[in-house]
């Protein structure tokens, strides 16, 4: 029997503020002395109250437009109340009645159709601060005492709730994907997993034989896109076992162990209803007027999906080479620089997506460290458009300048590219010298022996070698076979 | 007249033209608390070297033709839930009996930018819950119009500090009436400002959407001039409303109640409270009659049914939240465990007296799922309503009077334990909390036994200023309340002379 | 509608609360509770229906604070408030129990 999977998403996002959600403590934490980055407000000194970033509230309703969000001329804060060494004020600040943006949808593709997955809701909250374990494995268990950092403490959260749309592991990984994107495409959130800038807890239930909803398991802990794949996967057949089994699902969060491959129950936790929720009286609330509303509007870039279409239309490439430019904004935009420069759109989409990202690949760049620049790259793609550079030698010279801080002219004269294209009389003269200097080959192609045609593809490659990739390779095979006809006369 | 008799105007005035020195302002009243601190036992921390300190900055200042402020060398107490830069801050509390703030309260910095001298820290009913201030790591305060009484509370101590002629001016916070009655009970003026008028910010909270920074006073004016220097838009919160306050000193000029129409709340049973008191409103609504105003009976029924049980709901809950903070790890006492939970219980339970580990294992069940839906939820719809019937109210008038308590001071260590009748208590002062009314309690001298009388005249939220104006024209026929020489003598009448001596 | 509290929802309040009480007194605190939760059942008489959740309203918007980091000048000084700062951190206890 197969039971209709249903996931829901809440992806935690860490907004690109500079200031924490509710004091001007900086948002950089990372690798910073531990609770340097805190104030009397995010360390809860009595007396202190929290003070609203504007800014966090622009990135969220920046990343709710982004998701066809409606943004609420009014938004209220509430507290969860629980105790735990990484929460200074014992709640956390957080919207859970009336949140800044309502009912949107991200569409998403897999399986080459589209789907559909409507937002809830996002909301604004603060992170919490970070525990130390000083244990040999940095865990919880066992570690004599903990050591706490409030660094982190306050940066602000949105927090993005799906409906729970998805029903399948890859389709949540896809949601996870595109929503990253978004989030990047806006400057909302870096949304690296690894370091815990985007965080994502899923809600999965399988439903029941009559097709009524099963009971809801929370999953918490998956640190990577994988780990969120393979959660799910495990947690579909092992709540397929146990319904098969004839047992019941318990409503619980189970915490994900990447080393081990399981969920685990999470016990000893306040589960949700142990949360005391209640208004925050401390903030009055959000107000975001129309006027306002439009300004984040006018301020939205173009979204990843308008990126697609225009690509797709404007520079006639396909679904697939569209994809994979605009995956991250900056490469789309390198990539409209070196159309923009006159490459021809074709051409230069192919050396983008296939060239420029091997050699970022190799040397570890991001698109914003790489040397070459968009106009370089254009000339070069135009060059070997117009058959003046061959495409081995195109690559040689991409090499060099994603390297080295050389102009194109520099990297043509080092690889000898310098002279151009060798042709005719020229190439003739270099084939009869390789001929004359390989007797036994061409003794061997002349007697019939070469039945492959391996030993006439060596001499090919002689020629292409000894003319640094100038050479047709076309122009070539003609040239020897005509050479060879001419000799065995 | 003694310096330490002097209203905060006069005292202003007085070292402003250098009739007298902000040091010997200090001194007479330092010499005042040093006479009955020891009965009275007003005070947490005295600060005596830096309030001298500040007075003889203070007279450099105007030494040297500086502008010293409005408040120049007014002596002045702090209740010790307000932050102070560098002097300890223990809200009468175990928790924070060695806590010193490294910041000062935005109040504490307003006082002190318009040239008061702050002179120590008044002790308090422990985070403010209670009012009686009997509840205190220094023992309780004494009502010093009779010390055999409490101060009422839970600002008992400034109250008291005030009454006794430790300063002309304290500040309290006001939650559900904790300036207003103790106010009423050692027979001083105290006004609880409309919520959003002062900045909350360095105030150690009890509940957020209640509490309010209040001044004490013997004079209106001294009232009104506190406002001016407090009421004031803070970055540091962002609900104190940013809008441009009214002069409030401006409305004192008011002449009389020509065109006001007052209110006399009449929504109780006379029987459940005391005669004296009762009397007093009975009075107080022929003055307002006598100064020309229509004077008209009115009532408020759904704040007195409701009111109380709403006002519990929302201060325990908030109370069981803000006082969460104290977990042992980064300031305050700590008392070690095994685990984290063991400290976290092992901290609390130690340093939280009884009455504020009951409010809060209380406020914590009122946050609960099921009990949210049953109390607070409710609570908050409820308060809303109550908003909603002080608006109509008015509609039809500019003010209201009613008593500030149902009740004389009454006797050291007697417990209440009838929860009715415990509850009766804030039945006149919390539902103008839960509205953010501004509420002033009216000293109307005192009763065959000594014991103050007061009324309590309550307006319009951020009506602020005319509330003022109105308290000052009834204060002309009711006199203003002199200081008490705690016990040597009964207080019996109050003085009425104007001006400076 | 009026609730109340039985011994073990008493106990597990305070223990929510991270508060300790002794044995011999989860009665009174029980009793004490149900008294105030009688008293307060109140607030669920009064018809609400309609009425919005009370907020504060304000006479001017508030503003929000511009994104711009600041450091707290007072490091030195909170850090020795902390009864257990150690090097760079604030120190707790274990969180799991043993065992």
């Amino acid at each position: 029997m197969t039971r209709q999977i249903v996931i829901g998403l809440e992806v935690h996002l860490q907004l690109l503020t500079k200031t924490k959600l509710f004091c001007s403590c900086s948002t950089d934490y990372i690798g910073h002395t531990p609770n340097t980055n805190v104030c009397p407000v995010c360390l809860a000194v009595p007396g202190t109250l929290p003070l609203l970033n504007d800014g966090a509230v622009a990135l969220a309703s920046r990343m709710g437009l982004g998701l066809r969000c409606t943004i609420q001329n009014y938004s209220t804060f509430g507290r969860k109340n629980y105790f735990y060494a990484d929460l200074a004020k014992a709640y956390q600040i957080t919207q859970y009645e009336l949140p800044v943006a309502t009912k949107g949808y991200l569409d998403i593709e897999c399986d080459e159709r589209t789907k559909r997955v409507r937002i809830h809701h996002l909301h604004l909250e603060e992170d919490a601060g970070k525990l130390v374990h000083p244990t040999a494995d940095g865990r919880l268990t066992g570690a004599a005492y903990s050591l706490v950092d409030y660094n982190r403490g306050g940066v602000p959260l949105t927090e993005v709730v799906s409906e729970p749309d998805i029903s399948t592991p890859e389709e949540a990984k896809e949601y996870v994907v595109r929503l990253r994107q978004l989030a990047r495409y806006l400057d909302v959130s870096d949304g690296e997993m690894e370091s815990g800038s985007l965080r994502v807890d899923a809600n999965i239930s399988l439903s029941n034989a009559d097709g009524s909803l099963g009971t809801r398991v929370e999953i918490k802990n998956m640190n990577s896109l994988k780990a969120l794949e393979r959660a799910l996967e495990y947690e579909i057949s092992r709540q397929n076992k146990v319904l098969d089994s004839g047992g019941r699902i318990v409503q619980e969060t189970r915490l994900w162990d990447d080393a081990e491959g399981v969920t685990r129950s999470m016990r000893n936790k306040e589960t949700a209803s142990d949360y005391r929720y209640y208004p925050e009286m401390d903030l009055a609330p959000i107000v975001i007027g129309d006027e306002e509303i439009e300004g984040y509007k006018a301020g939205m870039p173009e979204l990843p999906w308008e990126k697609r279409e225009r690509f797709a239309k404007s520079f006639g490439l396909s679904g697939e080479e569209v994809s994979i430019l605009t995956e991250q904004k900056e490469l789309a935009a390198y990539y409209e620089a070196v159309a923009a420069a006159g490459a021809p759109t074709a051409r230069a989409a192919n050396w983008v997506r296939m060239e420029v990202l091997r050699v970022l690949n190799e040397l570890g760049q991001d698109i914003s460290d790489f040397l070459v620049k968009p106009e370089a790259l254009a000339e070069l793609v135009t060059k070997i458009e117009n058959r003046e550079l061959s495409s081995t030698i195109g690559k040689e010279i991409l090499d060099l300048l994603a390297r080295e801080e050389m102009t194109l002219d520099q990297a043509l004269e080092r690889t000898g590219a310098r002279a151009g294209r060798m042709s005719g009389d020229a190439l003739g003269e270099l084939i009869r010298r390789i001929m004359s200097e390989q007797p036994d080959v061409v003794e061997t192609i002349k007697s019939g022996q070469d039945k492959k045609g391996a030993k006439l593809k060596f001499l090919q490659g002689l020629v292409m070698k000894e003319a640094r990739g100038q050479a047709d390779p076309k122009e070539t095979a003609g040239l020897l076979s005509k050479f060879f006809a001419e000799s065995t006369k | 007249m003694e310096l330490y008799e002097l209203s905060a105007k006069e005292a202003a005035l007085g070292v402003r033209t250098k009739k007298f020195s902000a040091v010997e302002v200090t001194e007479a009243c330092l010499g005042r608390a040093d006479k009955f601190e020891g009965s009275v036992n007003a005070v947490i921390t005295m600060t005596r070297e830096a309030a001298l300190e500040r007075a003889r900055e203070i007279d450099r200042k105007i030494a040297r033709g500086e502008d010293a402020g409005l408040l120049a060398g007014v002596p002045y107490f702090a209740k010790d839930n307000f932050c102070t830069r560098g002097t300890r801050t223990t809200c009468s509390s175990k928790i924070l009996e060695n806590w010193s703030p490294t910041y000062n309260a935005s109040a504490i910095n307003y006082m002190n930018n318009a040239g008061a001298v702050m002179m120590g820290k008044t002790n308090l009913d422990e985070f403010a819950m209670g009012s009686s201030t009997e509840n205190s790591i220094i023992g309780p305060t004494k009502n010093p119009r009779d010390l055999s009484r409490v101060p009422g509370g839970s600002s008992g101590g400034s109250a008291a500090a005030v009454a006794a002629g430790y300063s002309p001016l304290a500040l309290g916070t006001d939650t559900g009436g904790s300036v207003r009655q103790p106010a009423c009970f050692c027979g001083v003026q105290g006004m609880k400002p409309s919520y959003g008028q002062v900045s909350r910010y360095g105030i150690l909270a009890y509940a957020s959407s209640l509490d309010q920074v209040s001044p004490l006073a013997r004079t209106v004016e001294d009232l009104a001039i506190s406002l001016e220097v407090l009421a004031r838009p803070d970055p540091h919160d962002t609900t104190c409303d940013a809008y441009d306050r009214p002069s409030f000193t401006a409305a004192l000029s008011l002449e009389d109640l020509k065109g006001k129409r007052i209110g006399v709340f009449e929504g109780f049973e006379s029987s459940q409270m005391d005669a004296d008191l009762y009397g007093a409103l009975q009075t107080a609504a022929g003055y307002c009659r006598d100064a020309g105003a229509s004077v008209e009976p009115m009532d408020l029924p759904i704040a007195v049914k409701y009111g109380v049980a709403t006002y519990y709901v929302t201060a325990l809950a908030d109370a069981s939240s803000k006082l969460a903070c104290y977990d042992g790890i980064r300031y305050g006492s700590h008392l070690d465990g095994p685990t984290l939970n063991e400290m976290y219980v092992n901290t609390r339970t130690a340093c939280f007296g009884e009455e504020v580990r009951r409010r809060i294992i209380l406020g914590t069940c009122l946050l609960t799922e099921g009990f949210y839906q049953n109390y607070y939820g409710p609570a908050l719809k409820v308060r809303q309503r109550m908003v909603d019937e002080f608006d109509e109210l008015f509609e039809r008038f500019d003010a209201y009077i009613l008593p500030t308590s149902p009740s004389l001071p009454y006797l050291i260590g007697m417990k209440e334990t009838d929860p009715n009748r415990l509850y009766l208590g804030d039945i006149f002062t919390v539902p103008i909390s839960l509205g953010g009314l501004p509420g002033i309690n009216l000293s109307m001298g005192f009763n065959a036994d000594g014991l103050p009388l007061s009324v309590q005249l309550v307006g319009q939220r951020y009506f602020d200023a005319e509330l003022l104006g109105i308290a000052s024209v009834l204060e002309r026929v009711m006199g203003k309340p002199g200081v008490a020489e705690p016990g040597v003598k009964k207080s019996t009448n109050t003085h009425k002379d104007e001006g400076a001596k | 509608m009026k609730m109340t509290v039985d011994h073990d929802i008493t106990l597990k309040m305070a223990k929510a609360a991270q508060l300790r009480v002794e044995p011999e007194n989860v009665g009174q605190m029980m009793n004490s509770i149900n008294d105030i939760l009688d008293f307060c059942a109140l607030v669920g008489d009064l018809d609400c229906e309609g009425v919005p959740d009370f907020t504060w309203r304000m006479k001017k918007r508030p503003s929000r604070r511009p994104d711009v980091p600041e450091n707290w000048p007072d490091r030195e000084l909170f850090e020795s408030k902390a009864p257990t700062f150690e090097g760079e951190f604030f120190k707790t206890p274990r969180i799991i129990a043993e065992g």
